[in-house]
Parts: C-alpha cells; structure tokens; sequence
C-alpha cells in the first residue's frame, strides 16, 4: 500500500509554464487538456440538453408527443427511440474522436515520459 | 393448477440451484487464484473491456430494471419509458470520466481525492457515503428478493411453503440471499463477483431477448399491432401510449400540485441521469481492467447492452399489457413487479402449453432471482472494499497495514455489511423497492458526485470541501426525504387511504417532492465548493500531476 502517491508531500507553488513532469512538454499537455475539455463538454451539454428537451415536451407538449404517425406509433414513441440512437451514437463519435485526437498526444507525452504503451 | 405450480417450483428450484452451484465453483476457483489485494479488490486489473462491458451490464441492470420497469410499463404505458431513457443516457455521463476514474485511483472511490489532499478525513468522508449509498441499494435490492420469492411460490395471500407462511418465507428468502451474497464476496472477491455479473448479464440479455422474441411473433412482427392490442387492454385506449399516466400527470383545478408532480419528474431525472457515474459499485468496476483506455471502451460496450435491453423492455411492457392485462398483473402485485413472470408464463403456455408456461415461468424467475443475487454480492464487495482500504488500512492503520490483514478485514466487513442488511431489510420489507433505487441515486448524486467532479477538474477544491460536499449532500438528501410526502402526510385524493411510510397520525411532511434529487443535488455541490473556499488549504502541484496522471495514465498503476 505505502507505494502509493500517498505519504509525499507536493512541491508547493510551481511556476506556470514549468513542465509537470520531466520530459512531459506543458504546451504539449495543454492542448490534450483543451481537447478533452472540449470533447467531453460538448457530449455533456448535447445529452443533457437533449435530454431535458425530451422530458420538457413530455410534461408540457403533450397534444404533439400524441400526434400519431404511423398506426399506434406516435411523437412520443419516436422520440423516446430516437434518445436511444442518439446515446448509441454520441457514444461511437465521441470513442472515435477520443482514440483520433486525444489519444496521440496522451501516448507522445507518455513516450517522453519514459512510459510504453497506452493507457 | 396445483400440479402446474409445483412443477414450476420445481424447475425454478432446480435453475436457481444449478446457477447458484455454478457460480459458487466459481468463488471457489476465484479464492484459489486470488492471492492479494489487486486481486481481492480489483480481480488482478486482468479482465477484458468486452467482459467488463458485459460486468457493468450486469451491475447496472438490477431487479427494478427487469421487473420493476416493465411492469411500471404494463400498467402506466409510456411513463414507464421515461425511466429507461433516464437511466441509459446516464452511461453518457459516465463515458468521458470512466478513463481518468481509471487511470487516478486503484481501488476505491476515496482513492482519487485522496491523491492530492489529507488522506484520513476524505477517505473516512468517502467510506461514509460508499456504505451509505450501498446499504440503501442493497435494501432496495434484498426486499426485492423477498417479495419474488413468495410471490413465485404463490403464498403472497396466504397459503404455506414447506411450514412457513408467505411473511416467514419472505424473511427466509431474504436471509438465505444475504448468506450466499456474504459468501460470495468472502471468498472470492472481485474475481468471483465479475464472473458472476459476466453470467447473469448473459442470462438477462439471453431471457429478455427471447421473450421479446415471442411477443413479437404473437402480434406477427408488427410493433404498431403489438401497441394498439395493449392500448386496448389497458382500457384507457391511446392515452396509454402517451406521457402523462404516471408522472407529471396535471391535476384539473390545483395548479399547485400540478406543479409538484412536474418538478417531481425533474427531480427523479436529474437524479437518474447524475446518480450512475456516482455509484461506488459501478466506479470499483473501473478498476478491474487494465488501463484508462480499456474502462473508456467497457463502458461503450456497456452502452450498447444496457440500452439494448431497456429497448426490450418496451416490448416485454407492453406485451404484458397486451397479452395478460393490466388488471391480472395489478392483482397479483399492485405495483406491477409480477407483470413479466406472468408475461413468461403466458408466452410458453401460447408455445407449448403447461409444460412450457412451468418451464418459462421457471426460467425467468431464476433469471431474476440470478439478477437480485449478483447486484448485492458487488454492493457488499464495494463497501467491504471501502471499509477495508480506507477505514482500516489508511485510518486506523496509518496506511502501514499489510495486504492480508486488509484482506481479512475485507472480508470480516463482508459479513458485518450483509449482517447490516439483512437485518434492515427484513425490517423494510413494506418499503416500495423503486423508491428505495430512486433514493439510492439521489443520495449517490448530491454526495459523491460533487466529489469526484471537483476533485478531478477544480483546482482550488480541498479536504474541507470533500467534507462539506459528503456530509452536506449525504443529510440534505436524507433529510429531505425524511421530510417528504414518502415518509408522511400522503393520503390518496379520492379515497383517503394512507399512502406514506409512517402511520397517518404523525405528519412530518415539509418537503413536496418525492425524489430530493433537485435540491439535494445542487446542494451537494455548494456545500462542497463553499467548504473549499473556507478552507485556505490548496495544492496546485498535486492538482497538476492528478491531471496529467488522468489523462494519459503516466504513473498510473
């Protein structure tokens, strides 16, 4: 257990810019961090704003949610599945986009810092 | 019937012990090549995202998902989707965190604020939560097991089963559940606990997927049949098929509580939706695959399963609705719980006859008791775990303990947190096992949540916020349901029947809504980020080193 992080005490007040970690470029690990925020900020705000638009036309669109479009099949139906595919596809697009651009930069900077393989 | 009922104990007791032999071969197996912490905790960090995938399905889909959705389904129609939808596009929250949970902690919650701030307080903060939010899923969980069991051997409304009446059976049922969980977790750990989800979450799939199958084929493949058939069983025509049943429904001259019921829908989403990336028994699964990128794909794979079979679920609601009526399935439990048991017995009788509605019923009733009895062993392995490595082995030993004797403490845990919830669930068994889900993850939102986002994207955030941020959100989401209309003050508008837990004399009811998630949550996370900002404690670097660790796993174990 005593291997861990834990038990060191941090450095206090490390200049900005300074590398953190030997072999580890800041403006390097400044783009990854950029990248990922964007990445997962966008997901986040797309589900979550599709998400309660969904439930809002459920509580206050109810005559559209009842609109029938094909036999039984209505609005609501539909746009309950469609939630469905959207999560499948946020899902892939943003793996994908993971492994394309974020990905690269995570094994450069674990390349320089003396680490082999992926995490 | 009578000989159609036994044969159908039969069969059901005859599965559940083949699964229930199988699985503990496993643990034995499981105790052999477990050999240390890594091991016990993590199952040796050696399984595959597709297995973990598989794990996560298994973890996530409990007896509520299974039963309780559809048969929310079978008698409310539409609404019961909404709960579906909740807890899948929860997994998209998950997704972009899963990795730096991975690659920042090694076995439990407390692992990752414990990385850059004072390691007793917030592991004994996070020990807190972990325990509080498991010990009130495994209730939810075991009052479930309960109530299937006597209602499969047909002595929910009197009757006996081998001597015991249906109230005794059910307490048997409950203790027997949580001795084979207890041993599950003692002996073989995270190994036997990933196996054991890896199995029911085949089995699950496996089930639903062929009685999804069957419905389809009675209505000849035509989902808009299948729809109009349960419309008209329902007996309220189309309204059955759209919003508005159960949740949000607007009450004609009180404006009042027609808000309520709409914020009480938001409460309940809010909670699904940022309670699941704050289950400590989904986080612990994180740790059981090799790196960050590895927990990433798992939980991708997990999307895929999970939302797969909520869309089943559809199929499996509403053919019960179609195929046995809403008021067979409302007679045989008022809360729909009985509905795909029932859907089961109905399709093999449509297949083939007695023998085929035994040997279903059977099937699917093993398969849900499989369901209850894999949830409860990762609930009881995620706060043994946490009570092992953080409680005993950072707070009471300094963090100098050696990994056997965590590991026996681990596994004394084990049988002290199935003792805990055997003993509160056999006194809960009144308690209605959706709202007690529905709690879980409102009190798993505002009081870990707020935790592990800070912890890994605010700098400024420290120890007194952790502290804050637990403790806060832990009480104001208890609190708030003590003093909700679930607790007291609830009566039925038309007839005046008592509808809450306490007796209609006392009447505590302050708090409208049912579901605390909408205050509790954001409560959660001002109590944390206030706590951070009283206290002058801040260690940039550590900040800066956990996000780099984070990102691309440099250090990461």
């Amino acid at each position: 257990m005593v291997d861990y992080l834990e038990g060191t005490t941090g450095r206090r007040g490390a200049q900005r810019g300074a590398p953190v970690a030997p072999g580890v470029p800041e403006a390097r690990f400044a783009v990854l961090r950029r990248r990922y925020a964007v990445h997962s900020g966008v997901l986040v705000v797309l589900f979550l704003g599709w998400y309660a638009a969904y439930l809002l036309l459920s509580v206050f669109a109810r005559d559209l949610m009842a609109l029938r479009v094909a036999g039984a099949v209505n609005v609501g139906l539909l746009l309950g599945i469609a939630q469905f595919a959207t999560t499948f596809l946020l899902a892939w697009v943003f793996v994908r986009c993971a492994e394309r651009r974020l990905d690269p930069i995570a094994d450069e900077l674990r390349a320089g810092a003396g680490e082999v393989g992926g995490r | 019937m009578t000989a159609g009922l036994d044969a159908v104990h039969l069969w059901t007791i005859g599965l559940c012990g083949l699964f229930i032999a199988v699985t503990l071969g496993i643990t034995v197996w499981a105790r052999r090549s477990t050999r240390g912490a890594v091991d016990f905790y993590a199952g040796g960090r050696s399984f595959g995202s597709t297995q973990n995938g598989l794990a996560l399905t298994g973890d996530y889909l409990s007896a509520a998902s299974f039963l309780g959705i559809a048969g929310l389904i079978a008698l409310r129609g539409y609404d019961g989707f909404l709960y579906s939808i909740g807890f899948l596009v929860a997994w998209l929250l998950v997704l972009p965190m899963a990795q730096l949970m991975r690659n920042c902690g090694r076995f439990t919650m407390a692992d990752l604020p414990a990385f850059r701030m004072r390691r007793m307080r917030v592991r004994l903060a996070c020990t807190t939560s972990t325990v509080a939010v498991s010990v009130v899923y495994l209730i939810a969980q075991m009052v479930g097991a309960g109530a299937l069991v006597t209602m499969l051997l047909g002595i929910d409304h009197g009757g006996t089963f081998l001597g015991m009446t249906g109230a005794q059976t059910r307490t048997a049922a409950i203790v027997l559940v949580g001795v084979l969980m207890v041993v599950y977790v003692m002996y073989g750990g995270m190994k036997a606990a990933t196996w054991l989800q890896i199995i029911k979450a085949g089995l699950l799939l496996t089930a639903t997927a062929l009685m999804t199958a069957l419905v389809l084929a009675v209505f000849d493949f035509d989902p808009s049949a299948l729809l109009e058939s349960a419309a008209a069983a329902s007996g309220s025509g189309q309204a059955f098929l759209e919003p508005g049943r159960h949740f949000a429904v607007e009450v004609a001259g009180d404006p009042v509580q027609t808000l309520v019921n709409r914020l009480d829908l938001f409460s309940l989403g809010m909670a699904l939706v940022l309670g699941t990336a704050a289950l400590p028994h989904i986080l612990i699964r994180f740790y059981t695959v090799p790196d960050g990128r590895s927990a990433r794909t798992s939980v991708k794979r997990t999307i895929l399963l999970v939302g797969a079979f909520y869309l089943m679920t559809l199929a499996l609601g509403f053919g019960a609705a179609a195929l046995v009526g809403p008021e067979a399935i409302a007679a045989q439990d008022p809360s729909g719980n009985a509905a795909v048991p029932q859907l089961a017995a109905e399709l093999g009788a449509l297949v083939a006859g007695p023998v085929g509605s035994a040997v279903m019923l059977a099937f699917v009733s093993a398969v849900a008791l499989a369901t209850i009895l894999a949830v409860i062993a990762s609930l009881t392995l995620a706060s043994s775990s946490s009570m092992a490595h953080d409680f005993f082995g950072h707070i009471l030993m300094w963090g100098r303990s050696k990994e056997s004797q965590e590991m026996a403490v681990a596994r004394l845990s084990a049988v002290l947190v199935g003792a805990l919830a055997i003993f509160l669930a056999v006194r809960a068994q009144h308690l209605n096992v959706a709202f007690l889900v529905g709690l879980a993850f409102a009190i798993a939102a505002s009081a870990n949540l707020p935790v592990i986002v800070l912890t890994l994207f605010w700098r400024r955030f420290n120890t007194r916020g952790v502290e804050w941020g637990v403790y806060g959100g832990l009480g104001s989401s208890l609190l708030l349901v003590l003093l909700s209309p679930v607790v007291s003050g609830k009566t039925h508008p038309e007839t005046g029947a008592n509808l809450s837990l306490l007796p209609s004399w006392i009447d505590i009811q302050v708090f409208p809504l049912e579901n605390p998630g909408l205050v509790a949550i954001p409560l959660g996370f001002a109590f944390a980020i206030i706590g951070s900002l009283l206290s002058r404690e801040s260690d940039g670097d550590r900040f800066d080193r956990m996000r780099l660790r984070s990102l691309t796993g440099i250090g990461a174990s």
